[in-house]
């Protein structure tokens, strides 16, 4: 297929694809089989609104991602990012019709190979089943689909019950890597804690008595994490459908939650990674500058905004391969860096790859200095004339560097996400029993409105089980309880 | 290895989706988006332009932050504590907006009319009045026998009344003399076809009058009832028809031809046009007289759908009311169905004396009579004139 606009054609691609994975080969890279597939914009917008699962389970959700998507693209906001890859195996990139050569070279490198090698070999992503996720995603959403079509059920009720489930669905347990104790680990550990006390007390006085925790007064006996899990494996009158639909959504966040936790880390080391690969293929002059200008789209020095995590990544790997590789300054290390030197930045990149994630990443490597350097500051919400605007803080000056590196660093990840844990799913409170939730509080309180609409879909997935829900949070920089009883929410502070 | 190849799916995958989209965006906006979807659809259809309509952002709840703790940025070395945050759009991640409280974006989304229309009939759940694509009733129609030519367009060829013309030639051959049975071959003369041009004009006309009376006690209240429930007759009818035109009527003691915005009082260009009541009093039956002028000169039956919707309060001089049952038997003759219409907002204490007359001195099957006190009249309302339908000679169902 010839492209009339842009005149390349799947060879071109084809060519380059294979050249660019033989030049990341000599490097001793290791990433999986690629397949780039190119299709049109519009058929780009709608890979995206799908987070770029090629099949997904129906949503009215998408539809609107779809439009927001679009109206940003329409408003030019966004540049379609020229890049959607999919953390699968083979490795699925997706490729725009519309791009020039140089474009789609410089994608292949970034997302075929940068990304791809994360995925590969970063041990937060060991856990999420890639050769199996594109089969199990169009499996799953046929059955959503014959859910659906299902006369008892009906599109309606499955609506309903994605709507709640989507809600909580990133409360759950976060922690890659880490087992969770099950329910009788747990019971052993509270027995252990209690012989282990006993044992300590007994030294102090021989008549100590070994108090017999009490096992049954609270359910969950540590506080539980997978709020979506507990209510599938507890409520005792779930239908199949809804069980394997909780099955379906807390699968699907499980698998997402690696990108979301090496977001910055991904996206550095992919730019970096092209930026390299590229100045090292053999391209034509007219190629190099279409690809530097596209580059410097990404990695342009912004004037204020947001973190940008291909900006910070980039600059931070690049910091630390100059610092650690012994280069003098860039045009050092343009002119003599080769992954066969194997210095020791290239190491340190390396290993990030193999075994960081973000918060990691920023914390062992961001100090006074880069801090500076990236300009890096906190910003909070005041009042000027009436007007809610946000302003700067603090930067990272000697005196406040490291609490500004530390809100940073509490953001990034799942820390976008409130940390909310089931206490006690049978809690008796002033004569009623409730379904109790804590938020670990951290000093950023939840968005109120936000909060309450939560509460109101937990308390639709309770149904049938439990009639009431309560959450303890701070609010105004006092403790408060959320109750919702199915008719109206309460708020009453802690005294 | 790498490997690539071209996709371009066959399917919209997202359309679904979309359309999911909408229509929770429709049930979540009802009752405004209603109003929005009768009046500005109107204006724009009959502008020509795209019926386009802002829907909102439909909040995903989750728990999150909210924005009154600090929060991280990155800047081009030049920060200083006191400078202002802009709120630009670097860092927004599409897919993930709409997670952050504060982003209410209105979102212009361009639903068609026909779309809106029937989310709106979905959503009031009539039953099997569907509104029909005209596509649909034409090739209906097409499929059904409505008379018999003897020449024209292959297409229409009607193969049983062909073999029933052929037998009923051959039987009378037969009658004459003895035939080659082997050999009597179906003849040009045998062809018959269906005759459906004349059906698809009027199955493509509708016309719709619109009659009330402009005495004092028509109030605002009154007034915005009728204008909705008139809507939602027009968009029934409007649906099934490929040309549907309204004409507007009031009347007092004598009746007059006026414009939408004059009929439903409504405001235009700053002033308000208010049809002045100049004689006070209130003769029903100059309504329906004017209408029939308005069918005698414009709007042939045979060629036209007419459909006549009169609303009052029930209030005529008595002497006026043999000639008002007199006209509307005359006209139920002619059209398709006459509404009539009595509003009566919940406070007010009796129905006029109308509907009683009406009930028991019209025979004609295509009156329809309803009540209306608040919009949850409409869609009783509505059913009931529309069964009242009359179904005109050789149509099936309409």
């Amino acid at each position: 297929m010839r492209d009339k606009r842009t005149g390349w054609t799947t060879d071109d691609i084809q060519y380059w694809a294979e050249k660019i994975e033989e030049k990341a080969r000599e490097w001793g890279l290791n990433f999986r089989e690629t397949i780039y597939q190119i299709t049109s914009h519009e058929g780009m917008i709608g890979c995206m609104a799908y987070t770029g699962l090629p099949a997904h389970y129906p949503h009215w959700s998408f539809g609107q991602t779809f439009y927001v998507i679009q109206k940003l693209y329409r408003l030019a906001l966004t540049g379609l990012p020229y890049e959607l890859v999919i953390n699968s195996d083979p490795c699925l990139v997706y490729l725009m019709s519309d791009n020039t050569l140089d474009l789609q070279i410089l994608t292949m490198g970034h997302a075929g190979i940068g990304h791809n090698v994360i995925f590969t070999n970063n041990h937060f992503f060991q856990f999420t089943n890639p050769k199996e996720i594109l089969i199990q995603m169009k499996l799953r959403a046929d059955r959503v689909r014959s859910y659906v079509e299902d006369p008892s059920i009906g599109l309606e009720a499955v609506e309903e019950y994605l709507d709640a489930l989507h809600s909580i669905a990133w409360q759950r347990w976060r922690h890659l890597g880490i087992k969770k104790l099950n329910h009788t680990e747990q019971r052993e550990k509270i027995l252990g804690e209690a012989r282990a006390k006993y044992d300590k007390e007994r030294k102090r006085d021989p008549d100590a008595k070994f108090i017999l925790p009490d096992l049954n007064k609270k359910f969950p006996l540590e506080p539980e994490e997978d709020i979506l899990l507990f209510i599938r494996d507890n409520h005792p009158y779930l239908q199949d459908w809804q069980k394997d639909l909780i099955t379906i959504v807390d699968d699907l966040t499980g698998y997402f939650i690696p990108q979301i936790e090496t977001k910055i880390l991904n996206e550095g080391f992919a730019s970096y990674i092209h930026t390299l690969l590229l100045r090292q293929v053999d391209l034509s002059g007219e190629f190099r500058i279409g690809i530097m200008a596209a580059n410097a789209r990404v990695v342009t020095r912004p004037i204020k905004s947001y973190i940008n995590p291909y900006y910070l990544g980039f600059e931070l790997l690049k910091h630390i391969h100059l610092k650690y590789g012994g280069y003098k300054d860039e045009d050092e290390w343009r002119r003599e860096f080769h992954p066969k030197n194997n210095d020791e930045g290239w190491q340190r990149i390396l290993r990030l790859a193999r075994s960081g994630r973000d918060s990691s990443f920023l914390m062992e490597y961001l100090d006074e200095e880069t801090m500076r350097k990236f300009d890096i500051f906190q910003h909070s919400q005041a009042n000027i004339e009436k007007f809610n605007i946000r302003v700067i803080d603090k930067v990272s000056d000697e005196k406040n560097w490291r609490e500004v590196k530390n809100t940073l660093i509490k953001s990034v990840g799942m820390g976008v996400f409130p940390v909310i844990k089931i206490l006690d799913s049978k809690y008796i409170f002033r004569g009623k029993q409730y379904f109790y939730l804590i938020h670990e509080f951290d000093s950023r309180e939840l968005d109120r409105e936000y909060a309450e609409g939560t509460l109101k879909y937990l308390h639709f997935l309770l149904r049938g089980w439990k009639n009431d829900v309560m959450i303890k949070t701070e609010m105004l920089g006092s403790p408060y309880f959320i109750f919702y009883d199915g008719n109206k929410v309460t708020l009453e502070k802690i005294k | 290895m790498s490997v690539v190849y071209d996709y371009h799916p066959t399917s919209d995958r997202s359309a679904k989706d979309r359309s999911l989209y909408k229509k929770k965006l429709y049930k979540l906006a009802q009752k405004n988006l209603q109003d929005r979807i009768i009046r500005e659809g109107i204006i724009a259809r009959s502008r020509g332009e795209n019926f386009k309509i802002s829907l909102p952002r439909v909040k995903e709840y989750k728990f999150v932050y909210g924005d009154n703790h600090p929060q991280s940025g990155q800047g081009d070395g030049s920060s200083q504590p006191g400078d202002i945050f802009q709120q630009d759009q670097d860092g927004i991640e599409p897919g993930k907006a709409g997670d952050r409280p504060g982003e209410d974006v209105l979102d212009e989304i361009e639903i068609t009319w026909e779309e809106a229309i029937k989310m709106m009939f979905e959503d009031a759940k009539l039953p099997n009045l569907e509104p029909k694509a005209f596509q649909e009733i034409e090739s209906e129609y097409a499929r059904k026998k409505e008379g018999f030519r003897k020449k024209a367009p292959e297409v229409f060829l009607d193969p049983r009344q062909t073999l029933k013309a052929y037998i009923k030639r051959r039987e009378a051959a037969r009658h004459e003399g003895p035939i080659d049975e082997e050999n009597f071959p179906i003849d040009e003369a045998d062809l018959r076809y269906r005759d459906i041009r004349p059906d698809i004009e009027r199955h493509s006309n509708a016309v719709i009058i619109y009659i009330r009376d402009a005495s004092g006690s028509m109030d605002e209240r009154k007034v915005w009832l009728l204008w909705r429930f008139l809507t939602w007759l027009y968009v029934w009818i409007n649906l099934r028809y490929r040309n549907t035109q309204e004409r507007f009527v009031i009347h007092d003691v004598l009746a007059q031809e006026v414009n939408e915005v004059e009929f439903f009082g409504k405001v235009e260009g700053g002033i308000l046009k208010d049809f002045k009541s100049t004689y006070g009093g209130t003769y029903m039956s100059s309504g329906v007289i004017k209408a029939m002028e308005l069918i005698r000169d414009h709007y042939p039956p045979e060629l036209w759908n007419i459909y006549v919707f009169y609303a009052s309060d029930g209030e005529n001089f008595s002497d006026d009311n043999e000639r008002f049952l007199e006209s509307v038997n005359q006209l139920c003759g002619l059209i398709n169905l006459f509404g009539y219409i009595e509003i009566k907002p919940k406070e007010s204490l009796s129905w006029g004396s109308m509907i009683k007359l009406l009930d028991e001195k019209i025979k004609a099957s295509n009156l329809g009579i309803v009540k209306i006190r608040s919009e949850d009249d409409y869609k009783k309302s509505i059913l009931t004139l529309l069964n009242k339908e009359r179904i005109k000679d050789g149509d099936k169902d309409a």
